[in-house]
């Protein structure tokens, strides 16, 4: 067998392969925030956690973040031991929020200082409408709901199904403040009890729910807000354009 | 001025006041000529490389004796000796016998003859026996023998396209028989179009080509078919576990020939026996109809047809889902040797690429390119200079229509530019120490005002016989691009998807600077350098989206950028004797401008280390193994996760939902190095006028896990990373019948 040249190219071929590289790739140690504020609710509060890099072989605890001095329009919000999140620090809000309030999120964590801020919305009730109404409509029915000092807003019809809630019909809205029946009719059976939700978004919320983006440059989340108004149970009845 | 008339005084002079020889090289058993045979003078420099008809010519010659030779892989070599007065013209045929793999190995040297009289900067020739007896995935592939080069990158086991120093595919023209395949692949890339029955012969030029060439910024392989024999019948059954192939020759009469050669992957007819549905094959179809007018005129048909079919259907009768898509070509060649020092070729064609796919008759996404072309060059060969001078004429033609239930239509895409050209190659021998080269090619673009010209010079210096330094500087134009991926992990089942640049937009453009020392060690030993450095100043590409969003004005949906790629490569070639084959190791570096930033594009392999060998071992069996090592190719990591949170509004509470993903930089981490060895032996029977080959090969013979994506599991923390790996160790078996 003709080794004689194959031994050179052999030679060659391992000793070439020894310098060959091989890359790595290092992660910068950055946060995710979330909060939504709201005046309906009677509690609001900052969830902060640390992403975790792929290859970090830890625990869940690398998640929490217990150390961060955090902030609402310069009141100090204080961390609080919770199970409810996951690994998730939770920071209580305890600035009263009010809607068309602007508030200022200040997290100071390690050196690094995040800031962000929200205009809180008004509150947008919908129009005629009322808790435990009964309500005939048509394709040519109009539901409106008044506006607030934003733009974004998001409409549901929440009822129950087997004991859980569900979301018959949802819509986003940019400016428009009416929904049309024969937009939600053929997704609602002949006669349902819902509540109706008016949800108005403010900039970073609304950007998170369309685009899916985050509200922080150099890190992760969202520092938005809302205001919610509802109609509890709504009885909506199909009107048959047959009957006498 | 005067030196211009001088240089032309003396180039014709020469051709009219010296003597010459000319003459074919035939084949013994087939009597068919055999193209591109080397022959040389006994112990001198000067030589001549023949044609793809099998004509060579040794022009400037004084009067005297001289033994000639003549010497080609797999055959047998043979020498005459020829007397030549004082303005003499003789006309000397070789004959020689096809002695295949039963070599003893010989003493050299064609190539060397090659190597003293012509600039050959970045370019392997590779004959039909290379391909034959590389290791094979399943089936002999050219474009498998390619990606070892140095020069290339291969961006998966699963693809035959050739990544040429920093360029994409898309900037690679392959020729068949002088005349363009669009997308010469199969399965998605897995296999390449080309059947090795029907080759002679495969040029590969990795850059610093010849202005004759146009339309491409990286790289050309010139494919030429065989001429088809000129004795009574010859025939080859090839069968591997994916397809047969059929390939027969014959003569006509006396003069006309002709062969035809057929391939059919059969896994759709054999897999519904065992219960398993397989509704995709391919086939390939080509035939070259070649007649000898006279001695000196040669035409030939060539009809070239590659094609993919997929159905997915419900009991046969409703097609859920189906897609076809493939090359055709239909070419006439016609040559004429005007003098021993002169000859006319003529060529012209049709090519097309077709794409259609079709979704219950609902969602329908149809394609076709069309080039037509036509080209005619004058060369001219003396004992110093050689030049080639041409037009030619392209009328391209694309035709995309997407729609949904024939009422929508995403986009609906009609162009048709043509190109008008004029090029000029040639080489002036100023000395035994120097060859200097030059070439120009105008372009007159229907979308782009004015004429572009792209100048090319060269120069080869020779410190000895055996050693040479090589430079080149060209400058190249695309009118063509393609809508791109950004990234390896799904490429395209239908390779390239070409588009015109629009008016809007200056043609790409490529700077090639090559340097470059050879070195022959032996006779039969070669090792070459070559440096280069490579500008795009501008390059175009579009994607899908980019065509979705701009689907009124598509013309505006073009990405212009630049791109850079640099790099060196060494290569170790035993180009005769009992082993044949060679090292490469290249260092490389590509960047492409993307969002204001540099970044790596998919396929930039840093360190590459290639190997081939092929060698008779015992029992008249031979053995190849070939081998890669590489730097792993660049992917946009996922580098960490977090906890996304949403607001659910029929409860009023804030609750976690799913991950989210973060990216590096684009591109910026690589995948662990690239490792393969795959071996195969083969064995010949001979029995009468009967022979048998068969043909073992193990892909991966280590089982390398080489990956070629991740994907996640991020509910577990840490998050758990999955590899998807690349082929692992494949044994395949092949035969072939050959009468």
């Amino acid at each position: 067998m003709n080794f004689k040249r194959l031994l050179p190219f052999l030679i060659i071929f391992v000793v070439g392969c020894s310098i060959v590289d091989d890359d790595d790739t290092i992660i910068k140690n950055k946060l995710n925030i979330f909060s939504l504020l709201s005046p309906e609710k009677g509690e609001n509060f900052i969830l902060i956690d640390s992403i975790a890099s792929i290859s970090t072989t830890v625990n869940d605890s690398i998640f929490t973040v217990k150390d961060a001095d955090v902030y609402i329009n310069s009141a100090l919000c204080l961390f609080e031991e919770t199970e409810s999140y996951f690994y998730n620090g939770l920071y209580r809000v305890g600035t009263e929020i009010r809607g068309g309030d602007v508030c200022s999120l200040k997290i100071v964590y390690r050196g690094d200082t995040i800031i962000s801020q929200t205009r809180i919305p008004k509150e947008s009730k919908m129009l005629g409408i009322s808790d435990s109404q009964i309500i005939h409509y048509s394709d040519s029915t109009i539901f409106f709901w008044n506006k607030s000092n934003t733009s974004f807003y998001k409409v549901s019809f929440t009822g129950m199904q087997d004991s859980f809630p569900m979301d018959y019909y949802m819509m986003y809205s940019i400016d428009d403040t009416f929904c049309a029946g024969q937009l939600f009719k053929i997704f609602l059976p002949e006669s349902v009890m819902v509540d109706i939700n008016v949800i108005a978004m403010d900039t970073n919320f609304a950007k998170m729910e369309f685009f899916g983006g985050s509200s922080f440059e150099d890190h992760f989340g969202t520092f938005g807000s809302y205001s919610k108004s509802v109609a509890r149970g709504v009885l909506l009845i199909k009107d048959n354009p047959f009957k006498d | 001025m005067k030196l211009r008339i001088l240089l032309i005084l003396i180039v014709f002079s020469k051709l009219i006041f010296s003597s010459s020889i000319s003459g074919y090289v035939y084949d013994k058993d087939t009597n068919k000529t055999v193209p591109f045979c080397n022959v040389f003078i006994m112990n001198g420099t000067m030589g001549d490389i023949g044609d793809e008809s099998g004509y060579f010519a040794l022009e400037g010659l004084k009067e005297g004796k001289y033994t000639l030779i003549v010497n080609i892989i797999g055959y047998s070599s043979d020498t005459q000796t020829v007397t030549l007065g004082k303005d003499d013209f003789r006309r000397v045929d070789f004959t020689i016998r096809h002695i295949s793999i039963e070599m003893k190995g010989q003493e050299i040297t064609g190539e060397r003859a090659d190597f003293t009289k012509t600039i050959s900067i970045s370019k392997d020739v590779y004959k039909k026996e290379e391909f034959d007896f590389s290791p094979q995935l399943i089936e002999p592939d050219i474009m498998r023998v390619f990606q070892l080069l140095p020069s290339v990158v291969a961006s998966s086991d699963f693809s035959s396209a050739l990544y040429v120093r920093g360029g994409s595919p898309d900037q690679n023209l392959i020729l068949y028989d002088n005349s363009p395949i669009m997308n010469p692949f199969h399965l998605g890339g897995v296999l390449s179009t080309f059947e090795t029955n029907s080759i002679s012969e495969a040029e590969f030029y990795a850059g610093g080509f010849p202005q004759s060439y146009p339309n491409r910024l990286s790289s050309v392989i010139d494919i030429k078919s065989i001429n088809p024999t000129k004795d009574d019948f010859h025939g080859v059954v090839d069968a591997s576990i994916l397809a047969v192939n059929l390939f027969f020759e014959s003569k006509i009469y006396d003069g006309l020939s002709f062969y035809v050669s057929g391939r059919r992957t059969y896994f759709d007819k054999i897999l519904p026996i065992i219960g398993f549905t397989f509704p995709y094959y391919f086939y390939d179809l080509n035939g070259k109809l070649d007649y000898l007018i006279s001695d000196n005129i040669r035409t030939s048909f060539t009809y070239f047809n590659g094609t993919d079919i997929l159905k997915l259907s419900i009991e046969d009768t409703v097609d859920i889902v189906s897609l076809q898509w493939g090359n055709k070509l239909y070419a006439l060649n016609y040559s004429q040797i005007l003098s021993s020092a002169s000859s006319f070729n003529f060529n012209i064609y049709s090519s097309s690429y077709h794409n259609y796919f079709d979704v219950i008759q609902i969602f329908k996404a149809h394609s076709l390119i069309e080039e037509y072309g036509a080209k005619a060059d004058y060369s001219i060969e003396s004992g110093s200079f050689n030049g080639k001078f041409g037009i030619d004429f392209l009328k391209d033609s694309f035709d995309y229509f997407v729609s949904i239930a024939d009422t929508f239509s995403m986009f609906d895409i009609k162009r048709s530019p043509y190109t008008l050209s004029a090029y000029l190659d040639g080489s002036y021998n100023y000395n035994s120490q120097i060859i200097g080269q030059f070439g120009v090619r105008f372009d007159k673009y229907q979308f782009n005002e004015g004429i572009i010209m792209n100048p090319q010079v060269g120069l080869k210096f020779f410190f000895t016989k055996s050693l040479a330094m090589t430079l080149s500087l060209a400058k190249y134009s695309q009118y063509i691009t393609s809508i791109r991926q950004e990234d390896n992990s799904f490429a395209s089942i239908f390779g390239e998807m070409w588009l015109p640049v629009e008016s809007l937009y200056s043609p790409q453009e490529c700077i090639h600077a090559i340097s470059g020392i050879e070195y022959y060690i032996t006779d039969d030993l070669f090792i070459s350098g070559e440096f280069y450095k490579k500008d795009y100043p501008n390059i175009l590409y579009t994607t899908i989206a980019q065509l979705i969003i701009n689907r009124e004005n598509p013309e505006n949906s073009y990405i212009s950028s630049n791109a850079r790629s640099s790099g060196f490569e060494v290569m170790l070639k035993s180009t005769y004797g009992k082993a044949m084959g060679w090292i490469g190791y290249s260092y490389s570096r590509t960047e492409f401008l993307k969002d204001s930033y540099y970044v790596l594009p998919f396929y930039d392999k840093t360190h590459n280390i290639n190997m081939t060998l092929t060698l008779p071992i015992f029992w008249k069996t031979h053995f190849s193994v070939s081998g890669n090592y590489g730097s792993g190719l660049p992917y946009t990591a996922v580098v960490g996760k977090y906890r996304n949170y949403y607001y659910d509004s029929r409860t009023d509470s804030i609750k976690p939902g799913g991950w989210s993903e973060i990216s590096s930089g684009y591109n910026e981490s690589r995948f662990p190095a690239y490792k393969r060895v795959d071996i195969s032996l083969s064995k010949k029977f001979k029995i009468s006028s009967f022979s048998l080959k068969v043909n073992l090969s193990i892909i991966n013979v280590f089982n390398f896990r080489n990956v070629y994506f991740y994907y996640y599991d991020h509910d577990s923390t840490p998050s758990k990373r999955y590899e998807f790996t690349m082929l692992p160790i494949v044994p395949s078996v092949g035969v072939s019948g050959e009468f």
